[in-house]
């Protein structure tokens, strides 16, 4: 979320900075003017919150590497979101010669042997420091996941410098614990499609008999990489033995009373990762059931009186396997879903004239989600 | 409808903000210490009942061959003719200490205003001790804050 805050406001920033600038914003303390160095220069800041836990210097809380090299002072930080990482760097030229760095130059060195370069979505362009300007802007790794490898890291940015050639400053990082979450990549809002059979019923409800399949749809947010909240939707169509229902006799024309329900609810979602791309989700909800007729239009009164909405409580156990990752712009991912479950529903107390409905219905389930 | 309509317009109005940025970037060198700002909320004060909280936070790295003491008693916040103290520390609690070579440390200074004596938009200039030396920084308060 925040490096898409970072897009929007770059946006009035598009006169003073060109396009690929936005892709890979750097920050020129004098050149860029007014709101757009502050509130960029504000968004730089407030990654600091985001800085990786594992990866953080016990003696100051945080991952900073203070350089001087160059005749420049540099600093380095790791940074991440649900998607991505990135290193947070900051030059300050304090020589009395016009330098310029080269995005496209910056190498990654990890635990000492292997090189990466940075996972840019869009060419960089290259950048000059004037003597005493400074810079800020954010590299982002190619892997998240390849974090689970690494237990050091250096940063290496060229700077060249004209008549004295290139000179190389290196911000060194080292790992102090691991921390699944900076290693792996995960959604933050879900919208999941399932369907699947009934399986079972218990209670007074069984009067009802077997509904021809569930269907569900919901959102998650995740707030955190484990919890979240959301609604879910959840419907059971056509109960075989709605026919024994008392109300039959209510029906004109011969029809038969076809019990159909609807969940409505919000629920809280726990997500465990068992892998990078697999998970197990529970997802508890509290909310309202209806049972109504399907065909409504043929009761005497229209539906109404053979229409009963009660408290319910629902929860799903499912195994979802992110079956397809399409990296989308802004470093942002959009996963795609497979998963298979369990769902049971409980009413306490339900009743359609006077015939009592309550009790427990469970069914299994076969999602199909997307999320980013 | 017109409730609605009247508490969105409310709720916009509400949460309409404008961040201050009270300090500019810094990524210096003060005395053989290299010193960047960059953990200083930029916008965010302490607002107590009739005081204002200032917070800063710098990290700093000896790059100086040698041991360095420091004593950070002695901190400062100076406005126009005014000299305020403000109480520094080290991530460790610590007053005086002594840092090796290399060694990166973090200092986190404290500082309060009178919230009743409004002083205008005002730019305070920070000094925080580095040895034998001072780092300074510039923040500014708004008269907003006083309010």
């Amino acid at each position: 979320m925040r490096y898409l805050l970072a897009l929007l406001l770059l946006v009035p920033g598009l006169s003073h900075a060109r396009y690929n600038q936005i892709i890979n914003p750097l920050v020129t303390g004098a050149t860029v003017a007014g709101v757009v160095v502050g509130t960029q220069y504000a968004f730089y800041r407030s990654l600091m919150a985001s800085e990786l836990e594992g990866w953080k210097n016990k003696d100051t809380d945080s991952t900073v590497s203070l350089e001087s090299q160059c005749n420049m002072n540099a600093e380095f930080h790791l940074v991440g979101d649900h998607s991505k990482n990135f290193v947070l760097v900051g030059i300050s030229n304090l020589s009395d010669k016009t330098v310029s760095v080269k995005p496209s130059d910056i190498e990654f060195v990890f635990n000492g042997e292997n090189t990466r370069f940075p996972g840019w979505f869009i060419q960089p362009s290259d950048m000059e420091l004037k003597p005493g300007w400074w810079q800020l802007g954010y590299i982002p790794f190619p892997s998240k996941e390849e974090f689970a490898k690494y237990e050091n890291l250096q940063v290496k940015v060229t700077v060249n410098s004209g008549d004295k050639g290139a000179c190389v400053i290196t911000g060194t990082f080292k790992k102090s614990k691991k921390i699944l979450r900076e290693e792996m990549s995960y959604t933050v809002m879900d919208i999941n499609f399932e369907g699947g059979p009934s399986l079972l019923q218990t209670g007074p409800v069984k009067y009802l008999g077997k509904p021809s399949g569930m269907f569900a749809l919901g959102m998650n947010v995740y707030g955190h990489p484990n919890h979240g909240f959301g609604f879910t939707l959840l419907g059971e169509s056509s109960f075989e033995d709605s026919k024994n229902l008392k109300i039959q006799n209510e029906f004109k024309k011969g029809s038969q009373y076809r019990a159909n329900t609807t969940f409505l609810g919000i629920n809280y979602a726990y997500r465990h990762f068992i892998s990078h791309r697999v998970t197990f989700n529970y997802e508890p909800a509290l909310g309202y059931q209806t049972i109504f007729d399907s065909r409504a239009s043929s009761s005497s009164d229209n539906g109404r009186q053979e229409k009963a909405s009660a408290f319910a409580f629902a929860h799903k156990a499912m195994i979802n396997w992110t079956f397809a990752r399409l990296p989308m712009p802004t470093y942002r991912n959009l996963d795609f879903v497979l998963g298979a479950g369990l769902v049971h529903i409980w009413v306490p107390s339900e009743k359609i004239n006077g015939q009592n409905l309550n009790g427990d219905r469970y069914g299994a389930l076969v999602r199909f989600g997307m999320g980013f | 409808m017109k409730k609605l309509i009247l508490l969105f317009l409310v709720t916009s109005c509400s949460v309409s903000w404008v961040p201050t940025i009270r300090s500019p970037y810094s990524l210096t060198t003060h005395n053989g210490f290299i010193v960047t700002n960059i953990y200083t909320n930029p916008t965010d004060l302490e607002h107590k009942e009739n005081q204002i909280g200032i917070k800063y936070d710098i990290i700093v790295k000896n790059i100086a061959k040698i041991e360095r003491s420091l004593d950070l008693n002695g901190a400062t916040m100076a406005f126009r003719e005014t000299t305020l103290p403000m109480t520094c520390q080290s991530y460790q609690k610590e007053v005086t200490f002594k840092v090796q070579p290399d060694q990166t440390f973090r200092i986190q200074c404290e500082g309060v205003l009178d919230r009743k004596k409004n002083l205008g938009d005002t730019k305070m200039i920070l000094s925080i001790p580095l040895e034998k030396s001072f780092g300074t920084f510039t923040y500014v308060v708004r008269s907003e804050d006083f309010q």
